[in-house]
């Protein structure tokens, strides 16, 4: 069976969305065959390159994880730039600097492990003025 | 002529004191620090960011690329391209030169002259040489007082006017085949360190410097990179070299030993230290052979650019050992385990 992080790969690698054609909310890294803001079915999602800074609008903390993952774990929704909205996994983040408004920028890392095979896409961590092109 | 266009380096932010270590097998002191990358970093996303750096320093897209050309010893895999991975994220296309280079830390240098005869024949434009590593060492080893993690990357290209560094001279030297080595799935193989040193870095380097020697007149240089995986290894180099130990640019006491990686972060460093017009020459070493170059400064970057090597030399953030065994993923999956 195809592993199903082979079909996302480009906008895994390249942090692409799929903007919606008739309302504009993006879908990162999923392509979705219905949007799940204006309930457009089949919608249709156009390919865009999203700006790899952004700013936190909410979060959560998970204290308790099974132990592939680091605890605690903060997971936010993030605005980027051109106002594409994404859940995104934050890194490097200490919980005294995490606050709403958090200015963030797209980091490349290892999400997971597929039979030994590493499985990459963006997290995202404070921007510290770190030259970064994603795909440039 | 050829020069460094740009160059970018990634060391992660976290560290372990080599105290640290120490204490936790019962034994007292160490000075120094080491880079560590975390759970969910690997070569591919280490080398990804220098990667991006250097091509963003230079102003260069992605897509100018002619070659992306990969160095490391730690990548993990039997059968995988980590060249390709970094290259198909930073988003290059059509006719490009990917190739991974491994199994000796002497690849690094294989890798710098792969591109610069690729541009040197006028195949390609630009090439990018990525050096990452992640070494990681059987917990409780001597080598765990060293093995560290990070990336660098040379953006190679034409002379422009926004050079670098200019490639003025290169040699190879072929020696013996003594050395580091490490079987599929293991930790280093039982070496003698000693006799590695004496018997097959001393004569490479020596050896290397020696056919250089042949091609250029030089016999001193403002900044010397040499590939060591231990401080005492460049010192004995210098010594015997008849070098100045001052002109020695070396991250090992400030990261420790980061294999291909540490090569480029020091070639990096110089970069940012030197002035122009200044000469740079730079060693390699793995089992099989040594390769030196010489560099004239054109326009030093300085230390005032983003994420300069040097910032990131910097103290990050310090972890404790229970810490660092799980980013490197080394706790015991059974009592007794070997790990
Ligand atoms: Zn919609």
């Amino acid at each position: 069976m195809t592993p199903e992080h082979w079909r996302l790969r480009r906008a895994n690698d390249r942090l692409i969305g799929f903007k919606c054609r008739s309302c504009g909310w993006v879908s990162f890294p999923e392509r979705r065959k219905t949007c799940k803001r204006c309930r457009a079915a089949p919608a249709q999602f156009e390919e865009i390159q999203l700006s790899p800074y952004g700013k936190v609008l909410s979060y959560v903390i998970q204290q308790r994880l099974p132990e592939e993952f680091e605890s605690p774990l903060a997971v936010a929704v993030i605005e980027l730039e051109e106002g594409a909205r994404l859940y995104g996994h934050l890194v490097e983040t200490s919980a005294e600097e995490l606050h709403v408004g958090l200015e963030v920028e797209a980091d490349y890392r290892v999400m997971y492990r597929d039979e030994g095979l590493n499985v990459y896409s963006y997290k995202f961590a404070p921007r510290r003025n770190v030259a970064h092109d994603p795909a440039d | 002529m050829i020069g460094i266009q740009g160059y970018g380096v990634y060391i992660p932010r976290q560290r372990i004191k080599l105290g640290e270590i120490n204490g936790a097998w019962g034994r007292s002191g160490g000075r120094g620090e080491l880079a560590v990358a975390t759970r969910d970093e690997d070569v591919v996303t280490l080398g990804l960011k220098s990667a991006q750096q250097a091509l963003a320093a230079a102003n260069i897209p992605a897509d100018k690329l002619g070659a992306v050309y990969v160095a490391s010893v730690s990548s993990g895999y039997m059968e995988s391209t980590v060249a390709g991975q970094i290259g198909y994220a930073l988003g290059v296309a059509g006719d490009v030169s990917i190739a991974d280079f491994g199994l000796s830390t002497r690849g690094v240098t294989s890798a710098l002259r792969a591109c610069a005869d690729a541009i040197a024949c006028g195949r390609i434009e630009y090439g990018l040489v990525v050096g990452s590593d992640r070494l990681i060492a059987r917990p409780g080893s001597t080598y765990e007082l060293s093995c560290a993690a990070g990336a660098a990357a040379i953006l190679l290209g034409r002379e422009s006017t926004g050079t670098l560094a200019e490639l003025e001279e290169s040699a190879a030297y072929s020696g013996s085949c003594l050395g580091r080595y490490r079987a599929e799935g293991q930790f280093r193989g039982t070496t003698d360190e000693r006799f590695v040193m004496e018997h097959s870095y001393l004569d490479q380097l020596a050896g290397v410097v020696e056919q250089l020697s042949r091609r250029d007149e030089q016999t001193s240089w403002d900044h010397v990179v040499l590939h060591a995986p231990e401080l005492k290894w460049a010192r004995r180099a210098l010594k015997l070299l008849k070098l100045k130990p001052e002109s020695l640019v070396s991250s090992l006491g400030q990261i420790g030993y980061a294999g291909c990686a540490s090569f480029l972060i020091d070639l990096a460093l110089a970069l940012e230290q030197a002035r122009p017009d200044e000469i740079i020459l730079a060693i390699s070493y793995g089992p099989g052979g040594s390769e030196a170059f010489t560099w004239q400064v054109k326009c030093a970057p300085g230390l005032e650019r983003p994420a300069s090597a040097q910032s990131q030399l910097e103290p990050g953030e310090n972890i404790s050992y229970p810490t660092y065994l799980r980013y490197n993923g080394l706790y015991a999956q059974q009592p007794g385990g070997q790990t």
